[in-house]
C-alpha cells in the first residue's frame, strides 16, 4: 500500500490542469489567455463579426491544443523530433522541474532554465538514450554528482508540426488523430491549393477583361505593403523566408500567406497563418472607417467612367485567356505553379460550365480546406507553438501591412481618378486588396451610404480578380527570389 | 473557320518572347550580374504586356 503513489494518480486523474499548472509561469498563463482567446473567436464567429467558417473550428481547435495537454511517453520526444522540449524531473523533490533546451553545442550541453543548474550529456545517442530508459543517471556540470530522476514531456494528441518524416508520422499516427491530415493535406499545401481552386470557381475573369488597365494598375497599387514590409520586416530582424511571408500579408489572401510561409518559413508558419486570418477579419471591420477618413464624402460619390458600349466577353475568350495566363504564368514562376494550376483550374472549370466539377470544388473542397484550415490553425496554436519573440513583430508587421496595402489601393483610386478627368471612385482602390468578393462589397458598400443610386461593384469585382492574380504573381516573385538572395 | 483575332496572336507571341527573354536569355548571362537582371526584369515585363494586349483586345471587343 505504501508504495502506492497517489501524488502521481491524482497528476494523472486531472492531466489537462495538472500539465498546465506543471508549466513554466509563461507557459500556462498564455495557454490560459490562449483557451480564452479561442472561446472569444468562436464567439465573434458566432455574432458574424469575424468569418465563421474559419473562426469557430480555428476557436474550437486553439482550445482543445491548450486545454488537452498529458504527460507523453518520452519516447515521443525521439518519435516527434521534440527532444529540445523534453524536461527532467528530479526524483527527490519531484516538484523541482528543470526545463532544458538542446543548444546544439558541440558535446550537446543542456542549459536549465536555473542558470546555477547545468546537465551535461555526452552525445545525441546519450540524449535518445536518456529519453528512451525515461530514467538515467546524468551529472551535474557544477557539483559533478550523479542526480537520479526521469524524463518529462508534455503535449497533446492533436498535431504536432514538426513532424516531417514518413517514419515519425507512422510512429505517431496511432495517438494523433489529425496528424495524417496535416502532414498529407496541409504541410504540403494541398488545402491552401484547394482553397484557391474554390476562389478560382467563384471568379469571374470577365470583369478584368472587361476593364483590363484600371483592374490592374489598382490591383498593383494594392500590393504596396506586400513590397514595403519586406524591406521593414528585414530591418526588424527576420530572415528573408519570413519577412517574405509576413510581407504576403499585404495581398491578403490566407492560402497565399499560407503557401509562402509554408515554403520559406517553416518555423514561424504558424503564427504567421493565425496572424494573416486574425487580421484579414479584423481588417474588414477597420477598412470602412479608413475609407471615410481617407476619401472626403464629394469623392465618394463619384460616378464611374461608364463605357461606350457593353462589353460582351465570351465564355470561350474567358478559357483561351485563362489558358494563355496560366502558361505564360507558370513558365515565368514555376515554383508559384500549383497555386496557378489551382486557381486557373477553378475559372476553367467556371467557365466551361462543368456543373458537377463546379459543384465538388465549390461545396466540397472549398469548404472542406476551409474547415480543416480553421481546425488545423487553431489545433496549432498551443502556448509553446505561439511563445516565440518573432510573434510580436508579426503582430505589427502583419497589420502594417495590411494598412500600407489599403493606403496604396486608395491612392492607386486616386491616380485613376485623375487620370480619367475625375471619373473614376477613388473608394474602388479598397478592392485592390485581393479578398474576393469582400473587397468589392466594402467598396460598394461604402459609396452606397452616401450614394445609393451610384454603382461600381463591376469595376470594383474587376479590380478584386486583378488583386487575387496580382498577389499569385508576388507570392511566385518572393517564392522564386528569396532562395536567390538567401533565405 | 471563324478568324482569330490580331490581338490573341500579336498578345500571345510578345508573351511567349518574355518568357524566352526571362527563363532561356537571361540565364545565360548570368556572367554579367547586371545585364542578367535587367533581361529577366525585362522579360517579365514584356510577359506581362503580352497578356495585357490580349486582356485590352477582348475589352474593345464591344457589341
Amino acid at each position: 500500500m505504501n508504495n502506492i503513489d497517489f501524488i502521481d494518480i491524482i497528476r494523472r486523474l486531472f492531466e489537462g490542469i495538472t500539465t498546465l499548472a506543471d508549466s513554466p509561469p509563461v507557459l500556462c498563463w498564455t495557454g490560459v489567455g490562449l483557451i480564452i482567446f479561442g472561446a472569444v473567436l468562436v464567439f465573434l464567429g458566432k455574432r458574424g463579426i469575424l468569418e465563421p467558417l474559419l473562426m469557430i473550428p480555428m476557436g474550437l481547435g486553439m482550445i482543445v491544443a491548450n486545454a488537452g495537454n498529458l504527460y507523453l511517453d518520452p519516447t515521443t520526444a525521439i518519435e516527434s523530433e521534440r527532444i529540445a522540449e523534453a524536461r527532467w524531473i528530479n526524483s527527490e523533490d519531484r516538484t523541482d522541474v528543470r526545463y532544458f533546451t538542446i543548444q546544439g553545442t558541440p558535446d550537446f550541453a543542456e542549459e536549465s532554465k536555473q542558470t546555477d543548474k547545468y546537465i551535461h550529456v555526452k552525445s545525441t545517442d546519450a540524449i535518445a538514450g536518456f529519453l528512451k530508459a525515461g530514467e538515467l543517471e546524468i551529472i551535474d556540470a557544477k557539483t559533478q554528482q550523479k542526480i537520479n530522476g526521469r524524463v518529462l514531456l508534455q503535449g497533446d494528441l492533436n498535431v504536432e508540426p514538426l513532424v516531417q518524416g514518413e517514419k515519425n508520422l507512422v510512429a505517431l499516427m496511432q495517438k494523433d488523430w489529425i496528424q495524417p491530415i496535416y502532414n498529407y493535406a496541409f504541410s504540403n499545401n494541398l488545402i491552401a491549393c484547394f482553397i484557391f481552386m474554390g476562389i478560382g470557381v467563384l471568379l469571374d475573369v470577365g470583369f478584368l477583361m472587361a476593364r483590363p488597365f484600371q483592374s490592374v494598375f489598382v490591383a498593383f497599387c494594392a500590393e504596396l505593403g506586400t513590397i514595403v514590409t519586406f524591406p521593414v520586416a528585414i530591418a526588424c530582424g527576420l530572415n528573408y523566408g519570413e519577412a517574405a511571408s509576413i510581407a504576403i500579408v499585404g495581398g491578403a489572401d490566407g492560402p497565399m500567406v499560407l503557401f509562402t510561409a509554408l515554403k520559406l518559413a517553416k518555423d514561424l508558419f504558424v503564427p504567421v497563418t493565425v496572424v494573416a486570418y486574425l487580421y484579414l477579419g479584423i481588417t474588414y471591420g477597420a477598412y470602412p472607417f479608413l475609407i471615410r477618413f481617407l476619401i472626403p464624402e464629394a469623392l465618394r460619390k463619384v460616378r464611374n467612367k461608364p463605357t461606350k458600349k457593353p462589353i460582351k466577353v465570351t465564355a470561350n475568350e474567358k478559357i483561351a485567356f485563362t489558358v494563355v495566363t496560366c502558361a505564360v504564368l507558370c513558365l515565368l514562376f514555376p515554383v508559384g505553379a500549383p497555386l496557378f494550376c489551382s486557381l486557373f483550374v477553378g475559372i476553367a472549370v467556371r467557365e466551361a460550365g462543368i456543373q458537377s466539377f463546379t459543384r465538388l470544388i465549390d461545396q466540397v473542397f472549398l469548404y472542406g480546406g476551409t474547415f480543416f484550415l480553421g481546425l488545423i490553425l487553431g489545433l496549432l496554436c498551443s502556448a509553446r507553438t505561439l511563445l516565440d519573440e518573432k510573434v510580436l513583430i508579426l503582430l505589427v508587421l502583419g497589420i502594417f501591412a495590411l494598412t500600407v496595402s489599403a493606403v496604396g489601393g486608395i491612392i492607386g483610386g486616386y491616380i485613376m481618378y485623375m487620370l480619367t478627368g475625375r471619373r473614376f471612385n477613388p473608394v474602388c482602390g479598397i478592392a485592390g486588396i485581393s479578398c474576393v468578393p469582400t473587397c468589392a462589397k466594402i467598396a460598394q458598400k461604402e459609396i452606397s451610404r452616401v450614394a445609393p443610386d451610384v454603382i461600381v461593384l463591376p469595376d470594383a469585382l474587376g479590380i478584386n480578380i486583378s488583386g487575387v492574380i496580382t498577389s499569385a504573381i508576388f507570392t511566385g516573385v518572393y517564392i522564386a527570389l528569396v532562395p536567390m538572395i538567401g533565405a | 473557320m471563324k478568324k482569330i483575332p490580331r490581338y490573341w496572336i500579336t498578345g500571345t507571341a510578345i508573351a511567349i518572347a518574355g518568357v524566352v527573354a526571362a527563363r532561356v536569355v537571361a540565364p545565360e548571362l548570368k556572367d554579367s550580374h547586371s545585364v542578367y537582371i535587367v533581361v529577366k526584369t525585362l522579360g517579365h515585363l514584356v510577359a506581362f504586356a503580352g497578356i495585357f494586349l490580349i486582356a485590352r483586345g477582348i475589352s474593345k471587343n464591344t457589341e
